[in-house]
């Protein structure tokens, strides 16, 4: 597991060892390790969550020919800061493509509509390297938190010392070493799904540990909030197998 | 789970209600541009809150309850109007605990003659809201009043504020040696600059440097008060009556999120159903757990443990049922949602309000240990 950032590890002849994701999320941020992800698993293409949705790094987007700016369903209803603190990290956010119906609107039955696959391809494989990606972006976070909580003081000794801090840093680590342990054993996509909430949970209960200072929107919470548009916009593309790629003809982009 | 509220509040709670909708319509926008509320002026729920306090509390000796009740609703409108409105805010807090009626006039008389923000100067850089710890300093001029130095961070409006209360260690005292002081801010030394945050972006977060600031005699808070009332004692109840205001923001966020899925997608059945009625029990209970720590303020100001419990389980409610609502929703729910993915964001923000969760419950330990919380 320490494969230098950047170096992608093979587990077999033409494929990429997923942890390599985690890795490059690790030591090179968020962004980089999804290049390497996309790179890896659709190259050339912007691949699509279930909802036809993309969030990708732009130079990903535009070496597919894609327009990196939205102009899709939706593109044209009322907005918040969400997109521009997501630009801001170099990522590309794009809506579905315009003929698509929108997903929320309920069964008869009040059951959630499923909507048309936007895209196909191997999404059981993008998910898994999307959950290996957000954890190693998780673990930086761990590791950012360490060291600023060192640097801090209170009361005569460094916040890093304080019990609680203690406690609450150790089960975040109990939830990183388990959600590895699952991402190692091969899941299914339903248990991938499960890990990614897990993801965002270790997350937010280390942002908690930084104060306001994780609540900037150019600290280390944009990087947070990034990783859990990744996982909101791929919800259930393993399940699905939508992940596939997205043509730049096809896509509205 | 509705607890009966004295007429005149109940009344008041119907009325601020009632803005929700002109709220919630004008939320996004002030998530893009925080500076959109100064083309808000005229919203009666923006005019309401410029003018807050002038008046007095509609019912005198609840005012703690009042404002959990106003900030719930305002919050479940859009908690980033509630934050980005002119207005004394905390600061009318502050000058109702430790205010001189002269200090109040001069106060109130600023807010008069023009929509004027107000911000409250506490948490710094190094040790964020840790009060006996700080570093700002008021060196005396030898007339009564003080030299201000220091730099505070994530001061909501500081950087539109036309007056601001800042708390500083007076030089040469320990850490109990804490004042409050109002500061002109168009006086030379006051400096202000937005910060970029995640969420509640409307409260316009800002860092302050303070390079000299001069404080005259009648600006510093607390001294017509006897002297063991005028510092920490007083501080701390400030603390005590506004903590349930924060934990009311976040009940309302929670209602936000709560209610807008109960309105998209129409009627639940089975898991979800069961799911979503789940979060509303939540709710109901963290507001009834907020309204006892407002009655407890109200009752005895110096009970302020009741308002820690509430404010460490609503701003921890705030952020799972915003979490939750998006789980209602399909893929790309935070994009096709945009209101949500909003809702997601300002909650994270209640946690560092007012004290995070971790000093909430060792606040809430040494009450236990002291007999003085968990007692029927």
């Amino acid at each position: 597991m320490t494969a230098p950032a950047g170096t992608e590890r093979q587990d077999a002849p033409g494929r990429t060892d997923p942890r390599t994701y985690r890795d490059a999320a690790r030591e090179d941020g968020l962004v980089p390790a999804l290049t390497l992800l996309t790179r890896a698993l659709e190259p050339g293409a912007v691949p699509r969550g279930p909802g036809g949705h993309a969030v990708l790094p732009r130079e990903v987007v535009e070496e597919a020919g894609v327009p990196a700016e939205s102009a899709g369903a939706g593109a044209d209803r009322p907005y918040g800061a969400g997109r521009s603190l997501a630009g801001a990290l170099g990522l590309a956010v794009l809506d579905p493509p315009a003929d698509r119906e929108p997903y929320a609107s309920p069964n008869p039955d009040g059951t959630a509509a499923q909507p048309p696959c936007a895209g196909t391809g191997t999404g059981t494989d993008w998910t898994t390297g999307l959950a290996w990606l957000r954890l190693g972006s998780s673990e930086a976070l761990r590791d950012l938190c360490l060291k600023w909580l060192a640097e801090r003081e209170s009361e005569g000794s460094s916040l890093l010392m304080k019990q609680m801090v203690k406690g609450a840093l150790a089960e975040v680590l109990i939830e990183q070493l388990e959600i590895a342990a699952v991402l190692e054993s091969g899941p299914s996509a339903p248990v991938v799904e499960r890990l990614q909430e897990q993801i965002t949970g270790a997350d937010r209960g280390l942002l908690r540990l930084l104060g306001a200072y994780g609540f900037t929107g150019d600290g280390p919470g944009r990087d947070a909030y990034a990783s859990e548009l990744l996982a909101d916009v791929y919800r259930g593309a393993g399940d699905r197998g939508c992940a596939g790629p997205d043509a730049a003809e096809e896509g509205a982009g | 789970m509705i607890r009966e509220l004295p007429d005149g509040m109940a009344r008041l709670r119907d009325r601020t209600a009632s803005w929700a909708g002109e709220l919630r319509a004008g939320a996004l926008g002030l998530d893009r541009d925080p500076e959109a509320i100064r083309d808000r002026l005229e919203e009666p729920a923006v005019r309401f809150l410029a003018e807050l306090g002038g008046d007095g509390p509609v019912t005198p000796g609840r005012d703690t309850l009042e404002r959990v009740v106003v900030a719930e609703e305002l919050a479940r409108g859009d908690a980033g109007a509630l934050l980005a409105s002119p207005g004394p805010s905390m600061s009318g807090v502050l000058l109702a605990v430790l205010g001189s009626p002269e200090q109040r006039d001069w106060f109130y008389g600023r807010l008069g003659e023009r929509p004027t923000w107000t911000c409250f100067a506490l948490t710094e850089p190094e040790r964020g809201s840790a009060i006996g710890e700080m570093s700002s300093v008021l060196t005396p001029d030898g007339d009564g009043g003080y030299v201000l130095h220091g730099t505070k961070r994530y001061v909501g409006n500081a950087s539109r504020a036309g007056v601001a209360a800042v708390f500083a260690r007076v030089a040469g005292t320990e850490r109990l040696g804490v004042t409050a002081v109002l500061v002109d801010t168009a006086d030379p030394g006051y400096r202000a600059r937005p910060l970029p945050m995640l969420g509640l972006r409307g409260a316009q977060f800002s860092s302050v440097s303070l390079d000299g600031v001069r404080v005259p005699a009648d600006r510093v808070l607390g001294t017509h008060l006897s002297p063991a009332r005028r510092g920490m004692w007083s501080i701390v109840q400030v603390f005590n009556r506004l903590r349930p205001s924060v934990a009311a923001i976040a009940l309302g966020i929670a209602r936000a999120a709560h209610e807008y899925v109960g309105e998209q997608r129409g009627t639940l059945r089975g898991a979800e159903r069961e799911r979503y009625e789940e979060l509303g029990r939540r709710i109901d209970a963290a507001r009834l757990l907020t309204y006892r720590a407002a009655d407890a303020v109200d009752a005895r100001p110096s009970a302020g443990h009741l308002g820690s419990a509430a404010k460490a389980r609503a701003a921890v409610l705030a952020e799972d049922v915003t979490r939750s609502a998006l789980g209602f929703f399909g893929p790309g729910a935070r994009l096709d949602h945009p209101l949500l993915d909003k809702l997601a964001r300002d909650a994270r923000g209640v946690e560092f309000m007012e004290g995070a969760g971790n000093i909430q419950k060792l606040t809430l330990f040494h009450g236990l240990q002291a007999g003085k919380v968990g007692r029927p």
